[in-house]
């Protein structure tokens, strides 16, 4: 399956600085790009240079406002004609949002159509920071609040016109989402290559970093912001039951607030091969498996991160549905 | 014998009340089962009988309503009490145990 990977930022953060310069590197010679430019006359694309026939520009409106119009049927296009030949066969795919895009809806439309289910995988988003910016912006614009919410990885732009990442947007960045590493950019400068590895979230390498940045608790939301980041730790192997039905009761009852899932699980079945999840909204994807864990820990993690969670509640809820699947298990052994 | 509604599934369901947005109180009774009121809505969830394919009973005075476990729990309560609640249709597909 090709990755997809989507870059997202609010206006000005530097999205095109970072693809353009990403897209000089060799590596990504044969990637495709989407890039979603808000307004009739589209500038962002002519400042990036790559080969012409792998670049979509969508300048119909906002990507997640025409999901399925527009960024669907041109992945479907870009699809069919690289299986006709027409298109050099590219490895990957990056869609470009406009800086005042919402990626929820981007990000299950990618990882729940039918039409290019099978073809594509959501390998991860990557959500420019202005440094300079981001404090007034995040206080302003819930847009940019939820492209932060949902990243994998964070990159803080514009580093080379501050001195460093004040205390303040580094706290706030943690806050908003303590499990997106965070990259700090100038000129847009960054390892290209690391910065789009792999699948994402999904590779153990990355999932080592991930769990690294992992918080050891629950994160409040703080003043001006609604979002927060909730963590599930279990000790203990969970049941691939419990597991289950913490997922469906987390997106029934959390789903239209929760912006992103994540979590690396040790099930009591298979317990030397960690299950990774990953969800947005109401969508959670299959889990994949791991070959090894990533390193000694093997507690269970699970992290949200959306508006209106209750860490009392989640913890309530696995707590309920792990002692009615052993109440369970117990009544069938006797 | 573990109560009618466990410890667990009782402090579940007073930590959901807040999440919901729903004014209410849970409480237990004295046969350890568990009285939810929330404005004008009131009910018991008690053990179902041992005869009944489910796990609890929600009763009010209207109706009594069974239920196989603490997910449906969860979805017949906020039904009962979140007029702007619509249950999820989609459901999360097993997973399986194993790779």
């Amino acid at each position: 399956m090709i990755p997809v990977w989507v870059l997202t930022g609010f206006l000005g953060s530097g999205k095109t600085t970072l693809l353009g310069r990403c897209l000089k590197h060799p590596a990504f010679a044969r990637t495709a790009v989407i890039i979603n430019e808000f307004g009739e006359i589209g500038l962002d694309h002519d400042l990036i240079e790559t080969s012409e026939e792998s670049f979509v520009t969508l300048r119909t409106g906002c990507l997640c406002c025409r999901v399925r119009d527009d960024l669907l049927l041109t992945l479907e296009d870009l699809l069919r004609r690289r299986v006709e030949g027409v298109l050099a066969p590219f490895e990957r795919i990056i869609i470009e949002t406009s800086g005042l895009a919402d990626p929820g809806p981007i990000l299950m439309a990618l990882m729940t159509d039918q039409d290019i289910a099978g073809r594509i995988a959501l390998a991860g988003v990557v959500t420019t920071v202005d440094a300079v910016h981001a404090l007034a912006t995040l206080d302003r614009h819930g847009e940019a609040i939820r492209q932060i919410a949902v990243a994998d990885r964070l990159v803080v732009t514009k580093t080379d016109l501050v001195a460093a990442p004040g205390e303040q947007l580094t706290a706030r960045l943690a806050a908003l989402n303590p499990a997106a590493v965070v990259i700090a950019a100038a000129f847009g400068a960054v390892d290209a290559e690391e910065l789009f590895a792999g699948s994402g979230g999904k590779q153990a390498a990355d999932l080592e970093r991930w769990l690294a940045s992992t918080p050891a608790a629950s994160q409040p939301a703080q003043p001006h912001q609604a979002i927060a980041s909730v963590a599930l730790v279990r000790e203990t192997p969970m049941r691939a039951v419990a597991l289950t039905l913490l997922l469906e009761c987390l997106a029934e009852h959390c789903g239209s607030d929760l912006l992103r899932l994540k979590g690396l699980i040790q099930i009591a079945e298979c317990p030397d091969r960690p299950a990774v999840v990953h969800g947005v909204g109401h969508v959670i994807e299959p889990p994949a498996w791991l070959e090894r864990w990533p390193s000694a820990d093997r507690r269970s993690r699970l992290v949200l991160i959306g508006r209106k969670l209750q860490a009392a509640w989640v913890e309530a809820l696995a707590t309920a549905l792990e002692a009615e699947v052993a109440e369970v298990l117990a009544a069938g052994q006797t | 014998m573990t109560a009618a509604v466990p410890d667990s599934v009782a402090e579940l369901l007073a930590a959901s009340l807040p999440l919901w947005g729903v004014s209410g109180v849970v409480v237990r009774d004295a046969a350890g089962g568990v009285e939810v009121t929330a404005g004008a809505v009131r009910f018991s969830i008690v053990r179902a009988p041992a005869n009944l394919p489910f796990r609890w009973l929600l009763v009010s005075a209207e109706r009594r309503r069974g239920v196989t476990g603490v997910a449906g729990l969860l979805r017949a309560v906020r039904t009962a009490v979140d007029p702007d609640f619509r249950p999820l249709r989609v459901r999360v597909a097993a997973l399986p145990p194993s790779p």
